[in-house]
Formats: structure tokens, sequence, C-alpha cells
């Protein structure tokens, strides 16, 4: 009876110092926050004004059975410069990148892509965030990896990163 | 004069259609949550999320949607964490059941051990 009674206590003290630890260490936990909502599902079929050419264009005609990447990106916003020497780096690796250009001024996309590179197949235009809000997206940069069954796979908010750059090519 | 008060008339309606409009999107943005600001709705959010998805939902009242089709494209898009107030489901009746339960059973345990 005794030894029950102080196992008891044991077992009180055991499981409270779990959940102590469990909050304590979740104090330390790094909150990247990276909604997944859109991850697995099918990505909507974008039309949109071209950038580059005087035409409209949809998604599922620029892309067919093959692991490609939506990237929505501005020339006004500089977490996109960071990210710009990566998407050259997976075209280079042969991935087509389809970009969303998000509330931009088309003379300056211009200027930014031929000062840093156009790593992009094709380019839609994005002037009102419609486009952007049927991706499911939160802002600027934002990057969708998709399979060659159009299914969203992965996703990354802000700018990409090697991680990502390896994952892509891992899949391609 | 028949002219300028049928003209007259026809400029209140559209104001009239104008104010609807503005109150039910101003009604449906404040249901929603600006995903990228801390506790604001996207009606008091001047984010560039929030500003897009105002002008969506003007765009989709404008269009004669209902509310819930509205609702339910954003949340198709953004998840349930979009709504203020999310519908009912099994996890949020499973957050609002087990503490009940434990107090219960905490309950239950305390009348045995005073039965014993």
């Amino acid at each position: 009876m005794f030894l029950k009674k102080e196992f008891r206590i044991l077992y009180l003290i055991l499981f409270l110092t779990a959940i102590f630890l469990l909050f304590y260490f979740s104090l330390f936990d790094k909150k990247d926050f990276q909604s997944r909502t859109m991850i697995g599902k099918e990505i909507p079929n974008l039309k949109a004004q071209s950038l580059l050419k005087n035409e409209i264009v949809s998604l599922k005609n620029i892309v067919n059975d093959e692991v490609f990447i939506v990237n929505i990106f501005a020339s006004w916003c500089a977490p996109c410069k960071i990210e710009h020497p990566f998407l050259v780096k997976l075209n280079q690796d042969k991935i087509k990148i389809i970009g969303i250009n998000y509330k931009d001024n088309r003379k300056n996309a211009k200027k930014f892509l031929k000062n840093y590179k156009n790593p992009y197949h094709e380019i839609l235009i994005d002037s009102d965030g419609e486009l952007s809000i049927n991706l499911g997206a939160f802002g600027v940069p934002e990057t969708f990896l998709v399979d060659k069954n159009f299914i969203i796979i992965d996703k990354k908010i802000g700018p990409i990163d090697d991680q990502f750059v390896k994952k892509a090519t891992s899949l391609k | 004069m028949r002219n300028f008060l049928l003209l007259l008339f026809l400029l209140m309606q559209t104001t009239s259609l104008a104010d609807d409009v503005m109150t039910r999107s101003n009604q449906i943005t404040k249901n929603l949550r600006c995903l990228v600001c801390d506790g604001q709705s996207v009606y008091e959010s001047n984010s560039n999320f929030a500003n897009d998805i105002k002008k969506y939902v003007k765009k989709e009242v404008l269009k004669k949607k209902t509310d819930d089709e509205i609702y339910d494209f954003l949340k198709k898009k953004y998840g349930e964490s979009i709504m203020f107030n999310p519908s009912v489901s099994f996890k949020s009746i499973a957050l609002w059941l087990v503490p009940i339960l434990f107090f219960f059973l905490g309950i239950y345990f305390l009348f045995r051990r005073i039965r014993a």
C-alpha cells in the first residue's frame, strides 16, 4: 500500500515534469509559420496577361508533364532580390519557373529582369492581387513547387533557399 | 424637368447600390482574419494582404455571390484560420469537450475517494 502511494506521487511528479519540459522547450522553438492549406491541392489554372508578350496566357498551356515552380515576385520587393540568384540557379538546372508579377509597374518589372537576369519561362501579370489570392498566397515573395500532375507539393513564404533548390532539383 | 428628375432618381439608385455593396463587403471583411497581422481583421488592416482580400470581396459582392460562397472560397485557399468564427468541426468539439470530460472525471475520482 505504501509503495503504491509512493509510486503514485512519482508518476505525478514525472507527469508534471514532462508537461513543464514540453512548455519550456516550446518557448525556444523556431516559429516559422508556413501555411500548408494549398499543399496537396491542384494548382488553379491561372490565366492572365503576359508581362513579356502581348497575349493572355494560362498556366496549364505553358507547362506539361513536368515539375515546375510558380514564384510570386515584384521589382519593389527587397527579399525578391535576395532569392533571385536561387531562381537563376533553378533555371540553369532546367526547372521551368513561372513568375507572377505582383502589383508592379511593367517598366520597373522589365528593368528588374534586365538587371538581375530573367529566370522565368513565362510571367503573368497580377495587377490587383487576385492571382495571388487564388494561389492562397500571403505576399511577396512566395514560391510553389508543383509536380507533373499540377499538384502543389511544397511552398515557401519568403525568399527561397538552398534547401528549396535541392528539393526542387531532386524531383526533376 | 422630367429628364432631370429621372437623372436624379438614377443617381440616387446608383449611390444606394454602391452603399449596399460597401456595407456588405465591410460586414464580410470584419469576419475575416488578417493572416499577416496581429489580431486584426481584414477590415481593420491596411496591409497588402488585407487590401487584396478587401478588393476581392468587393468584386465578388458585385458579382452577386453569397456570403457563404465568398467565405468558402477563402477557406479553401487559406484554411479555417481566416475566419474569426471557425465552423464547428471534430477538432473544435474535442477542444471544448476534453476539459469538461477531465473536470467530470476529477469529480468522479474525488467522490470515489471520499466514499472510500
